[in-house]
This record gives structure tokens, sequence and C-alpha cells, in this order.
């Protein structure tokens, strides 16, 4: 695998906010790699460095092995989706998806076929006369993809570029975007705060937190071997459960999460129902603890609140050092699945 | 941990410093240009305007341009540029929230009313400024009597006899040529206000009058502000229709500007009366935006 | 800022109704205000009948008449013919001149007026407000206390008494005005439509000027309009710095003030001004207060 863009202890702060502390980071060519994290952290701004739309403070950006942190956006070779999708609104389809060909001086006669042969792909061929006001809300985030393809570029940039679909729209393209990453076998990378869009679209998810990747992986082990407690909490539906634990003489909590955890009669351990809520084929309990600590459970059967519920605990990740802090995780049931940690 | 970033670049600050800046480096280079022109037309001018009016003929110094305007009535022509502001300001505003809450109505026939009352914005001023002398005559008469003897007044009226009555025909004509951009600034001011303070506050039980006192006055405050910079500082400088309507009777400042300059005293005694409207405008500005930003 | 509606006077009423009245009927409070939108537009409009009368009514009826008739006895085009009239009065060399300078004026404010505004839409907000009340004070400088100490500079450069000259100092109106119009424009742009020019492959220069200046096209008519009108009435830089051309304002001021028959250039600005009333009308479409605003709530 040969490294397609590299990024080298880049750090960026503006004005307080630390949005790159010294980060590094490699894609590999052909990844799809998903930059996870919660809203205003600083993630739409690394892109906008790899794009050269911001500048570092210092440190390096490579793509394929070039060094493009002088370079301006039009010399990097990248393509961009961005949020709003950015489409020109005095252009039409046709002339918003051949607008970066124009840009790269095509003859008229190079651009048409390609932008026609792009637009079939993603069914918006029907459209192409159209002014970019007078489509859905999926049809423009279709435009903007194929003028993002349509120019073969070395590296896709796309800034949560489901966000602004609706839900119906949201599920099947994401499962488009996928197939399109894989026919095309390029890198894309891809910036969301949508956890649920990590999990089905990444090789590899990295979680930006105070301007430092807190783990970098692929999204199974974020979820199942979390890095630090500050990642269970954010990755999964519900924050991750921490009872105070001892092991290997170390002091530390003890992190499972609710299905991990088995409610049964016979359990070792036990905790009062406070709220019981219906999703699906399942009952989530919140419950607290005789100590008063806050467990999330699930269970097949409902419960009714203020009664007492035991469970068995069995599987779980360790986390040492105070229990409030955000310590690393030192050791967990599972140790073959800890991630590679990268600088 | 700086020491190690950046390896094999030579530590520059001012290099670095433009490198972490390079966005912003167009974007201070495309204001350059209108801050140089300014900078010389308008900055460079005033400030020579200052240094004149300490200057001899021979480039000496000297007092000696104030002490002579003074002489000449300098602290006449301040008051009557300060009552013409006055009144003229008063004017406007009054009239300008009148003519503000009827186009913020919806009645037939607003269209119109509208288009009226922006027309004058469109009437050259010098030649609003001949007709309005047609108006308010000096030697009596004039189409102001036309209007009053159709009302029955019959006596005549010398419009440029005392200053009150001369000041009076300038503010007149001039609220009519300019009361139309105010009201641009106010009706936005209107729109700026959600209607639902409105209806909050007529089921609170406020009238029209209290409404306007509690909701529209602290809704327009800020647009109240700008619209008075921009009419205040145009009232001190108003020039051509006092010129063509009043000449010196009596006199104003910018008159006296032009007079003196236009004269065989020349440019040194001008430059005086100048450095004292361009201070007066400043207090001005500087004064509003105080009043106006404190909260 | 400038998302919304067009909030001009005649745009107005697409506010929703102010609630304070219920369904309008023949009331005594609705004739009343009726009677004060009456009163007023009689009022905005008695200078402009005045005009009208001056130019084509015999001057026995105006300005020789102590107390000159509201209805015409008779019309006249005397006034009109002779101020068409190339021999007997120099209106039209000067409305060509005028044409000139306003023309410039317009195309000056925008050479300057674009580039400064895009800058100030993506320099941060301290810069941007100081530069913003820059240009106000500009505006509020007296002409008359620039014009003076300018003329010398003007003679050394050559400027003195050319339409350029008088273009760049009349600029000192329009230009401020220009610049908040069109920052305005500039900031109501989806901000990542440039940075996607950019990826894309345009230089940031092609950017602005491929991508973002034709979006802001309304805007620019309307500044140059407005440049274009100032400069159509501007009159004191113009009575300082004119040498042997003078300005259409000025050739009528010093026809009025004594150097011909002032009836004359009444009746040819009144007809020179009608284009002037149209663009006026049209303008207020694309004039929004906010814009005057932008200097001092940055």
């Amino acid at each position: 695998m040969t490294v397609k863009l590299q990024l080298d202890r880049v750090s960026k702060k503006f004005g307080s906010l630390m949005v790159a502390d010294d980060v590094s980071l490699d894609v590999d060519a052909g990844e799809f790699f998903v930059l996870l994290g919660p809203s205003g952290e600083g993630k739409s701004t690394l892109l906008r460095m790899i794009a050269g739309i911001e500048t570092p403070d210092s440190g390096t950006i490579r793509i394929d092995g070039q060094d493009v942190t002088d370079l301006p956006p039009n010399k990097r070779n990248i393509a961009m989706v961005f949020q709003n999708y950015a489409l020109y609104p005095n252009m039409n389809v046709y002339r918003n998806i051949a607008f970066p060909l124009k840009m790269q001086y095509f003859p008229p006669d190079e651009i048409e076929p390609k932008v026609r042969d792009v637009a079939k792909t993603l069914g918006i061929s029907e459209i192409l006369d159209r002014r970019v006001n007078q489509i859905s809300g999926g049809q423009q985030q279709r435009v903007a993809l194929a003028r993002a393809i349509v120019r073969n570029p070395t590296l896709f940039l796309l800034d949560e570029p489901l966000s602004n679909l609706d839900a119906r729209v949201r599920f099947a393209a994401r499962a488009e975007l996928k197939k399109i990453q894989r026919d095309l076998g390029q890198t894309f990378f891809f910036v969301t705060h949508d956890q649920k869009e990590a999990e089905v679209l990444s090789d590899r998810t990295g979680v930006l937190h105070h301007g430092v990747f807190e783990q970098i992986g692929p999204f199974d082990q974020l979820y199942d071997t979390p890095a630090t407690r500050w990642i269970g909490d954010f990755v999964g539906d519900v924050p991750m459960n921490y009872v105070p634990w001892t092991e290997s003489g170390t002091s530390g909590s003890m992190g499972f999460r609710p299905e991990w955890a088995t409610v049964s009669p016979d359990g070792a351990q036990s905790a009062t129902v406070q709220v019981a809520e219906r999703v699906g084929d399942f009952t989530y309990l919140l419950c607290t603890t005789a100590n008063g600590l806050r467990v999330y459970l699930r269970s097949l059967r409902s419960m009714s609140v203020g009664s007492e519920v035991r469970f068995n605990v069995d599987r779980h990740v360790f986390f040492g050092g105070p229990k409030d802090g955000e310590d690393e995780r030192v050791s967990s049931e599972r140790p073959e699945r800890l991630p590679p940690r990268r600088a | 941990m700086a020491d190690h970033r950046d390896e094999g670049r030579p530590p520059a600050p001012v290099a670095g410093y433009l490198r972490r800046h390079r966005e912003q480096l167009l974007p201070v280079l495309f204001v350059l240009p209108a801050l140089a022109y300014v900078g010389y037309f308008a900055f460079y001018p005033a400030i020579d305007a200052v240094v004149l009016s300490f200057q001899t003929p021979i480039l000496s110094f000297t007092f000696y341009n104030y002490q002579a305007n003074v002489n000449l009535g300098l602290y006449t022509w301040i008051a009557n540029t300060f009552w013409l502001t006055l009144g003229a300001l008063a004017l406007q505003f009054g009239l300008a929230l009148g003519i503000a809450s009827i186009v913020n109505r919806n009645f037939r026939g607003k269209r119109i009313f509208a288009t009226i009352a922006i027309l004058p914005i469109g009437i050259s001023t010098v030649v609003a400024g001949y007709a309005f002398s047609t108006i308010f005559p000096g030697s009596g008469g004039g189409y102001a009597a036309s209007v009053l003897s159709v009302v029955g007044y019959h006596e005549t009226i010398y419009w440029l006899q005392t200053p009150a009555k001369a000041l009076l025909a300038v503010i007149i004509a001039d609220s009519w040529k300019n009361t139309a951009l105010v009201v641009i600034i106010l009706v936005a001011g209107y729109a700026s206000i959600p209607s639902t303070l409105y209806q909050a506050a007529a089921i609170d039980g406020a009238g029209p009058l209290r409404q306007f006192r509690y909701v529209t006055l602290p809704g327009i405050r800020g647009f109240i502000v700008i619209a008075l910079l921009i009419r205040g500082a145009q009232e001190f400088n108003i020039f051509q229709l006092a010129l063509e309507m009043i000449g010196q009777y009596p006199q104003l400042l910018t008159v006296q500007i032009y007079v003196l300059y236009t004269s065989g005293e020349g440019i040194y005694l001008a430059s005086a009366v100048a450095s004292v409207l361009l201070g007066i405008v400043s207090v001005f500005i500087l004064v509003v935006l105080l009043l106006g930003t404190r909260q | 800022m400038s998302a919304g509606p067009p909030l001009a006077v005649a745009a107005g009423e697409e506010r929703p109704p102010a609630p304070r009245r219920g369904r309008k009927r023949w009331t005594l409070a609705n004739v009343g205000f009726y009677a004060v939108v009456v009163a007023l537009s009689a009022a905005l409009l008695f200078p402009i009948y005045v005009i009208f009368l001056l130019a084509f009514v015999p001057d026995h009826y105006t300005i020789f008449s102590f107390v000159p008739p509201l209805i015409p006895p008779a019309l006249t085009l005397t006034n009109l013919e002779t101020g068409l009239a190339l021999s007997t009065a120099p209106f039209l060399p000067s409305m060509y001149f005028s044409l000139e300078i306003a023309f410039l004026v317009g195309v000056i404010a925008l050479a300057i007026g674009i580039p400064t505004a895009y800058g100030l839409s993506r320099l941060s907000r301290g810069i941007a407000y100081a530069v913003t009340t820059v240009m106000f004070i500009v505006n509020m400088l007296p002409s008359i206390v620039i014009a003076i100490p300018i003329t010398v500079p003007f003679i050394k450069a050559g400027l003195y008494g050319s339409a350029l000259g008088i273009a760049l100092t009349q600029e000192l109106l329009a230009l401020p005005v220009t610049v908040f119009l069109l920052v305005g424009a500039f900031q109501g742009l989806p901000r990542d439509l440039e940075n996607q020019a950019r990826v894309d492959g345009a230089g940031r220069i092609r950017a602005i000027f491929g991508n973002l200046v034709p979006l802001i096209v309304p805007a620019l008519a309307a500044s140059f309009l407005l440049a274009w009108m100032f400069s159509w009435d501007e009159s004191t830089f113009a009575l300082i710095l004119y040498s042997t051309n003078p300005t259409l304002p000025v050739t009528i001021f010093l026809t009025v003030t004594g150097r011909g028959n002032p009836l004359v250039g009444v009746a040819f600005s009144f007809v020179a001004t009608v284009p002037v009333i149209i663009l006026t009308v049209i303008l207020q479409k694309y004039l929004k207060g906010e814009d005057f605003t932008v200097g001092v709530r940055g």
C-alpha cells in the first residue's frame, strides 16, 4: 500500500481553539478514511488545510509524497464536496460538472463525453440542462459528486456531504457513496459528525478531539476497544458504562456497553431501574447502582421503573487511573484487538 | 516542542507569519487601493487645510487666519450652521418617521405614495435650489404666497428679511430633497422588527402610540443613529442649496469658505474656516457614534 | 445581511401587514389616514410642479409675477428650445461633460469598490470594521474643505478642470456607498463557492472575478447607477475644480445666478432630469436601507 496523503506534525490554532495539535496521519491509496468528531472540534479545518483553503501554523502536508503545504488549492489535483454542495448558481448542471475540466483547459469536444459519462454513472443525465436551484437536494448532492469525479482527482475530500439530505435519501446516498468509492478505487477523506456514516463507509475512522487523534482504526475497533473513556462515551448510541475496577494490581474503571452485559435474575451485579425505553426488540434501562453509579442496560424483557435488575458483565475494557480522568485504557479482555496507535 | 517542528526550514518570523496568513494576503492587497485613494484624495487635503489655516502666504506660522475670521463673525457663522443643522434634522426625522410609518402599512395606493416619496432624490439639487428660491423669494411673493393665498393668507413675507426666515426656507428645501434617504433607512429598520413584538405589545394592552414608543423606537434605534450620522454630517456641509437660495444672508460656514476662497484673501482664511467646520463635523461624528453604540 | 428581500420603500409591502388595525373599511380613521397621505404627496410633488411651471409657462406668469398663478394660463416651449439650441446656450456641451464624468465615477467606483468589498468581506471583523468606519468618515468630510486644498496638486498633475480630476474627487461621495453595497453583496454569497472554484482548479483571482462577481451583478448595477447619480447631481467639487468647461449643474448654477436666463437652464435640466427620475424609481428596488448601515454595525 502506498501512502496517498500524509499529515506530518500539523498544528493549527484559531484564537484559543486548538484545532490541530501536532497531528500526524497517513492515509493509504484507495482507502476510505472517515474523520469523525463532535461539531466545533475543527474537523472541517483539518480538511480545509488538506484542500489548501486554510494554512497550517506548522507542519507538512504531503500528497503522493509531494509537499503541498504551500501550494494553492488549484495546484493540488484534489476534488472536494462541500457540506452545502457549493453548486455555481449561475450555471446549469452541465456547466457545473464541466467547470473543473474547463479550468484545466480541456478542449470542449473532450469535456462533453466526460460530463455525459459521469452524469450517466450518477443517474443525472436527465437534468443536465436544469438550473441548480430547480433540482432536489439529493440531485444537488449527485451533481456535486459528479463535479468531483469528472476531473479524475488524486484525492477526494468530502465535508459532511450527506448531512443536508433528509433521512430517507441519506440512507440510499450513503450506500451509493461507498459503492462509488469502491468502483473508482480512489482515496476518500470524509468528514462527519455522524458515527453511523463512519461505521458504514469507513475503512478506517479517526476521531479528533481537542486537536489530537484520540484513536484511529476500523470503526469496530473504536466501538469494541475504545482507546480512552472519551472515545467510549462518544462512539456508540449511548455512553459506555463505567464501574470502579482493579485489574492486575492497577485500580481504574471497567467499561462495558449495554449489550456486553446480560440481564438475568441470577446476575452478580444489581441496580435499580430509573427509566425504561422500548427501542425495537429491546428495552433500554437507565439504572443506578447501590453506590450511585449510572448504568445503561439492555433487556429483551420489559422492566418496570423502580424494580431491581440483576446483570452480569460478559465483556469489558479496562481503563487505568482515576475514574474521572480520560486515561488511556491499559488492558482489555481481548488484547489481540488493541488498535495500532499512531503518532 | 516548537524546536523540533519545521525541520529543514530556517526560523524566519516574518516569512513564517506571511506563510501562515497566506490566505489573508490577497484581501489585504485588495483593500489597499481604496485606502491609498481616500488617503490621498480625502485625508491628505483635509490635513492640508488644517496646515494651511496656520500659515501666512510666506509659509510662517500664524493665528491670524483664525483671528481675522473671528472679527468677520465666525461665531455667528457657526451659530447659523448649527441652527440650520438642528432644524433640518428635526424636520427630516419627523417627516421620515411619519412617511416610514405610512409606507410600513398596507393600503391601496401605497406603491404610488412610496414612489412619490423617493422622487426628490432624482431632482437635481441646483434646479431644486432655484425652484425653492422662486417659492421663497427674498423680495416677497413667490409660489409660497400663491399657496398661502389659496388658504386665505395674503400678507407679504420677505423670506430673506431675518436669518430665521431665510434658514427656515433652506431647511424646508433641504428636507424636501433629502428626507427620502432617511425614509429608506428607517423602512429597513421597521422591517427588522418582528411583527410578533407588535402582537405581544397589543396583547399586553399597548395602543398604537405606546407600541411606537416601546417597540418601534427601540427597534429602529441603530438605524436612526446611522441616518443621523449621514444626514447630520451632510447638514453641516450644506453648500449648494444655501449658496443658491440665500447666499450670505445669513452666512454659513461652507458658504463663507467659498466666499473667502474666491475673494482676494484667498486660501489661508478659507482654510481656517474649513478647519473649524472639519472640527465640528469630527466632534459630531464622535458624539453620535458614542451615544449610538452605548446601550 | 442582504439575504432578505429588497426592503426599499416600494418593496416594503413584502412584509406582512403591521397588525395594528383590523380589516379596512371607510372608517373615520381611514379617511384621516388617506387625507394625511394625500397632503404629504401634494407637498412632496409641489416643488416638482413648480419646476414644471418655471420651465413650460411664459415667464410673466412665473418669475415676473409677484404671486404667480398655480394653474398655468398658458404654456410655452421657448425655454426648452433656447436651452437645446447649441449656439445660444452651453447646456449640451456641459451635459456631455457631465455624462463623461458620471460615467467615470461609476466605472472607478466599481474598479476600486469590487476588490475592496471582496477584501473586506474576507478580512477579520475588526479590520473590516475599521476600514468601513474610515470610508464612512470620508463620506462625511465636507466637500468644500477637500476641494480647496486639492486644487494645487491638481494643477500640478494636470487634473485641474479635467473630467478625470473632477471624477476622482466626486468619487469620494460614491466610493463609500459602493463599498457598503458590495460588501453586503459579497457577504451574502456562500463562502464555499469561492473555495469550490479554487479546488476545481481556478486561481483565486479567477474564482473571484469568474465565479463570485457574476453573482452580484444586481448590486454592481445598483452601485454603478448610484455613483452615476451622485456625480450627476454633484456641484461643489465641480464648481471649484472646473476651469473652462463646467458640468451641467455648474452651468445651471451660473445661469440662475445671473449669467443668462435661469428659466432656460431649468427647462433644459427638467427634461434632462426625466431619465434620472426613472433611474431613481428603478434603483429603489435594489437599494436596501441596511446597506447604509454596514459601516457602523460592522
